[in-house]
């Protein structure tokens, strides 16, 4: 008999691995729903990702065991699940991208910038959780992953403005 | 008439091999293998016998070289790091500025990739993936490049208003990158993106366009 090629999802979720999965599928759209609605609020881009960026360091601050969860634990997981983790990865990068039509000559760049951003916000975080440290410093880190995200695309000036917002009022 | 020793006859080929280099010639053929099976199994997925099985060793002479399934990735880990530094060094001994020699690390490093997408894939997937030593080596690794990008630093005036963490981000940026086009089975043709991959790592220091130029200079000038 041929095997089916769509697995019941059911069954699936009574493996341990069904289960991890949609524990992550619950976890990761808590976390990107917050990330979302920091990022819609703004009103121009480098607005909305410094909006979108204090909402994830709030999430990471409030949920520190689902953070350590969704980026750390699932380090170790299957091919499956990193699937997963990159494909919604992915939505982190086109709020990033979203900024390549603001740039004086946007030809040079690809979305690979985008990726890099992200990539580097990944890359500390879970550096921090690595070393068994606390998500409420991602906060004071935000500056920083600002000043990198904006750096490619608006220019030095304007990366270097970010390192200088208020933390108690990242709306200006 | 006596021969003298070293003239008398001696079977062809049978020289007897020490200890050491049998062992140590077992070693490589083990790690060898490990590494392909690590790269296409992943490290959770990988057993201990499919590893004695794809480089023909016996288990008891695999835990003779090694602890175990964590101390074989180490080894493995070890050894193409080692590969990649060796061709790094090589490439870039003629150079002499940061720039030039950043330049220089970082095509030979997305060769490398390109041409060994195996063992490239255990170090930057897999390594996050294979526990405490696994984790260690790849923040050691992370930690090294970060050290090497702070000479930047020196290129702007206002090196010291720079983020304190911005090369951990743009090392873990660039490794994200390479680390994604990896997982999708797209190394090849990754040296093209050389400009994009200088202007994450030499960008905040002497300015997106000048990263970008220095890598198509590079680029063309290897081609």
């Amino acid at each position: 008999m041929a095997e089916h090629p769509f697995p019941d999802p059911a069954l699936d979720r009574l493996s341990a691995a069904g289960c991890f999965l949609d524990i992550f599928f619950a976890v990761w759209a808590d976390f990107e729903a917050q990330v979302l609605e920091g990022f819609e609020s703004g009103e121009c881009w480098r607005q909305r990702v410094r909006l979108g960026a204090f909402a994830a360091a709030g999430w990471l601050r409030d949920h520190p065991s689902e953070a350590r969860f969704v980026f750390l634990e699932t380090l170790r997981a299957g091919g499956r699940l990193q699937a997963e983790r990159e494909r919604r990865l992915e939505k982190l990068v086109d709020l990033i991208d979203r900024g390549r039509p603001l740039m004086t000559d946007p030809r040079p760049h690809g979305r690979e910038i985008a990726v890099a951003v992200v990539g580097g916000a990944i890359g500390l975080l879970v550096q921090e959780l690595q070393k068994g440290e606390s998500t409420a410093r991602v906060e004071s880190f935000v500056p920083e992953f600002m000043y990198m995200a904006v750096l490619p695309y608006l220019g030095e000036e304007a990366a270097r403005e970010e390192l200088s917002i208020c933390i108690d009022n990242p709306r200006d | 008439m006596r021969l003298p020793e070293h003239l008398k006859k001696a079977p062809v080929g049978v020289e007897r091999l020490s200890r050491d280099a049998l062992s140590r010639h077992q070693r490589q053929r083990i790690i060898k293998a490990a590494i392909d099976v690590f790269a296409k199994r992943g490290f959770q997925n990988t057993s201990i016998d499919n590893i004695v099985a794809a480089s023909e060793a016996s288990v008891g002479g695999f835990y003779l070289l090694f602890d175990g399934k964590d101390d074989c990735f180490v080894h493995c880990y070890d050894s193409v790091t080692a590969d990649i530094r060796a061709a790094v060094a090589e490439a870039s001994s003629e150079t002499s500025s940061w720039v030039a020699r950043l330049t220089t690390a970082v095509i030979t490093i997305l060769r490398y990739a390109e041409e060994h997408p195996l063992p490239a894939r255990l170090v930057l997937i897999e390594a996050q993936t294979a526990g405490p030593a696994g984790v260690e080596r790849y923040s050691e690794t992370m930690t090294g490049l970060s050290r090497a990008l702070r000479g930047g630093r020196e290129l702007t005036s206002r090196g010291d208003e720079l983020p304190p963490r911005l090369e951990d981000a743009s090392s873990a940026g660039a490794a994200w990158l390479l680390h994604q086009r990896l997982a999708r089975g797209e190394a090849a043709g990754v040296v093209e993106l050389l400009p994009e991959f200088l202007a994450i790592l030499a960008g905040s220091y002497i300015g997106e366009a000048k990263a970008r130029a220095h890598a198509r200079r590079a680029l063309s000038a290897k081609a």
